[in-house]
């Protein structure tokens, strides 16, 4: 840990980014969005949902990345709880990773979700924390009844109507899931299926999702807050990943800046010590 | 008694927790055991979250007695009173807190990855190599492709990023999710037969 | 207006430590490691309760064969104990092996079968079997770069050499998608910061940084 002053250049290169962020969010600025691919695919597969049909997301980010994963898990989860409205589809949400993800969809239950007019364990059901991470992904998809005795709130399986009949992978027509760390254990477990399988990641995650996405064992990505901002374009309900997208065209611009310029400041110093 | 501090207990243990399933995916047999195991680890994973309290609870109560960090140590513990039985007394402010304190303290900790990424980048990243002109190239490509005015205003820039995330990228990765996997292989073959013991603590 | 100013002020103590180490950034690390040992206490004592109070002695299933799972649970605190401690090692065992087995049991399929699988290198669109064949190449030479068994010499060499540089175009993706990850975190916060009430709270930390600094300068 430090225990001095930073230098006065790292000072300024936090300052001036600082400065960057906070312009946007005081004067937003519009700049132009586009909407890409992967989050239309996204898009596309839950509106794609029937009435009756079961989704289940797996909120697994953790507490600390709320500003990366958060915007997008908002935004997905308005979209369910509008087709739960619109079609009558069912969710199950569900953690597996560790107590943040819990915590995290509970606020956004709390905060962000209108439940009025819609009926717990008929409608939806948070079934809370699951430990057990792999193993637990592993038993939801093979032997649902077995790993799941009770909700986040201590109702059992008998007071969740529609619990009744879920008993595996394949009583499930879509499952999402949220993470800030490897995305490998959810294809491990649940792709293979044939069900549409959703990850809502950090942006740094997506490289390490590709290769199963293009083995369609992953059937859809959104990793970056301009793909939150576009699903909540596509959607209609906007929200945090929107409200941020200025900022961080400017951050981007920024960090490529800060390439170059070390690079000039590098090679200048070399030469002048060379000449020395 | 002295037979049940053998090292060979515990090896067993884990080829029986390990093949178990594997023996329920590839030959259907054993099914219920292995659904019984699935909830048991459920059990054993909370209890092993909570060894890590403990620990830390150890640690400073530890240091409040040798007088150590002590008011550090002291408001630790005090919080971590507080907030567990708020969490049981008063739910409202129980999430209050969460959302208020918690999650922004938790998230602007985190964010100091970001700022000193910044100054990796003015004073880390050189073009001293073939390989380092390469990795930044990339870099440089692939922060303009996911800056979302740029990519509004470049429609070729869009091409060539999908390119490079799509093609060449993807196959390194996945050379190395092979290599991963291969090695967990490996890593279960010597764990089986007792060559792998680091789960053991160093037993 | 109160969850405002309070998230401001925590905010601001955390990013005080960009500025240098100090009282109120500490203040804000222990606050947020005591609050995350009670989150991590208060939702594992509700699991226990519901899948091991509520079944055994409220259902009153005495012979559950949860039991050896809550004896094996409560071993795992004899590390603690300096003549216990090997007891401690039997429930772990049990855990990584469960782990372990459960993620070889996907591991195969999806991250060696699946991954195997390119594509055909002839096909109708030439754009694609040319793709392809890139896709190869760089999977086969990154993964030779790790064939430790054997000494980069010869022919694997030049194949060695090659993954390397496909594994910097691997990294150089996620260097520049671990900056956008991890700025995400200040852009997200920074609206709180920059608006009424959190401005007055930041202007305020602006004074106090200028006062420290002429001081520091003074002495």
């Amino acid at each position: 840990m430090q225990s001095g002053s930073l230098p006065i250049v790292d000072r300024a290169v936090f300052i001036i980014f600082i400065i960057l962020i906070a312009i946007p969010a005081i004067m937003p600025l519009g700049l132009p969005i586009s909407i890409s691919s992967n989050t239309v695919e996204v898009y596309r597969q839950i509106e794609g949902l029937k009435g009756g049909d079961i989704a289940m997301w797996i909120t697994d980010f953790s507490v600390g990345t709320w500003g990366q994963v958060g915007p997008a898990e908002v935004a997905i989860y308005r979209h369910l709880f509008d087709l739960i409205r619109r079609k009558g589809i069912k969710v199950i949400i569900v953690t597996t990773y560790s107590v943040d993800g819990a915590l995290n969809a509970e606020r956004i239950l709390r905060e962000y979700i209108d439940t009025a007019g819609l009926k717990y364990g008929e409608d939806y059901v948070n079934l809370g924390w699951i430990p057990g991470y792999e193993t637990t992904l592993a038993a939801l998809a093979k032997d649902f009844q077995s790993i799941v005795k009770t909700d986040a709130y201590g109702n059992t399986i008998d007071k969740l109507p529609m619990l009744r009949g879920v008993r595996s992978i394949s009583d499930i027509a879509l499952i999402g899931f949220s993470t800030s760390t490897s995305p490998d254990p959810y294809p491990r477990q649940l792709g293979g299926y044939n069900k549409p399988l959703i990850i809502n990641t950090l942006i740094a995650t997506v490289p390490w999702t590709l290769p199963y996405y293009e083995k369609r064992l992953i059937t859809g990505y959104i990793g970056a807050e301009s793909d939150a901002a576009g699903y909540e374009k596509l959607t209609g309900m906007p929200g945090e990943g929107l409200r941020t997208l200025d900022a961080q065209s400017l951050s981007h611009i920024y960090g490529v800046v800060l390439i170059i310029v070390g690079n000039i400041w590098y090679f200048t110093r070399r030469r002048e010590g060379g000449r020395r | 008694m002295s037979f049940l501090k053998r090292i060979e207990i515990p090896i067993i243990l884990f080829a029986i927790g390990s093949l178990l399933p594997l023996i329920d995916y590839y030959t259907g047999n054993l099914s219920i055991q292995a659904s019984e195991l699935l909830s048991w680890i459920v059990i054993l994973v909370t209890f092993s979250y909570l060894i890590g309290v403990v620990n830390l609870f150890r640690y400073h109560l530890n240091n409040i007695r040798r007088g150590r960090d002590i008011y550090y140590s002291i408001l630790i513990i005090g919080s971590f009173l507080f907030y567990l039985a708020i969490a049981y007394l008063n739910k409202g402010v129980y999430d209050w807190i969460f959302s208020t304190l918690y999650t922004p303290l938790s998230v602007a900790i985190s964010s100091f990855v970001g700022f000193y990424t910044y100054t990796v980048f003015l004073r880390g990243a050189r073009l001293k190599s073939p390989t380092a002109v390469l990795l930044l190239a990339v870099t440089i490509v692939i922060l303009l492709y996911n800056t979302p005015t740029i990519r509004a205003l470049s429609p070729q820039l869009i091409t060539v990023g999908d390119w490079i995330k799509n093609v060449p990228n993807t196959g390194a990765y996945r050379g190395i999710l092979i290599g991963m996997g291969i090695s967990m292989i490996v890593l279960f073959m010597r764990a089986i037969i007792g060559r792998e013991r680091s789960y053991l603590g160093g037993g | 207006m109160i969850e405002a100013l309070v998230t401001s002020i925590v905010i601001l103590m955390a990013w005080s430590f960009l500025y240098r180490e100090n009282i109120f950034y500490r203040i804000g690390e222990a606050l947020l490691v005591g609050l995350a040992l009670a989150l991590s206490v208060k939702v594992g004592i509700d699991v226990l309760i519901n899948r091991i109070y509520i079944p055994i002695v409220v259902k009153q299933q005495w012979l559950s064969p949860t039991l050896i799972a809550v004896a094996l649970g409560l071993m795992m605190y004899t590390r603690f104990s300096k003549s216990l401690w090997w007891m401690s090692r039997w429930p772990i065992a049990l855990l990584s092996g469960a782990g372990l087995g459960i993620a070889m049991k996907g591991a195969v399929m999806a991250q060696i079968v699946k991954q195997l699988d390119i594509g055909s290198l002839i096909t109708r669109d030439v754009f694609t079997g040319v793709n392809n064949l890139i896709l190869l190449v760089t999977a086969i030479t990154s993964l030779a770069y790790f064939l430790y068994t054997f000494e980069h010499r010869g022919a694997l060499a030049p194949i060695a050499k090659f993954g390397i540089y496909s594994m910097m175009i691997c990294f150089g993706t996620t260097l520049g998608l671990f900056l956008m990850s991890n700025i995400g975190f200040a852009i997200s916060l920074i609206p709180n910061v920059v608006k009424p009430p959190g401005l007055y709270v930041s202007i305020v930390a602006i004074i106090l940084i200028i006062a420290d600094n002429f001081l520091r300068k003074r002495k």
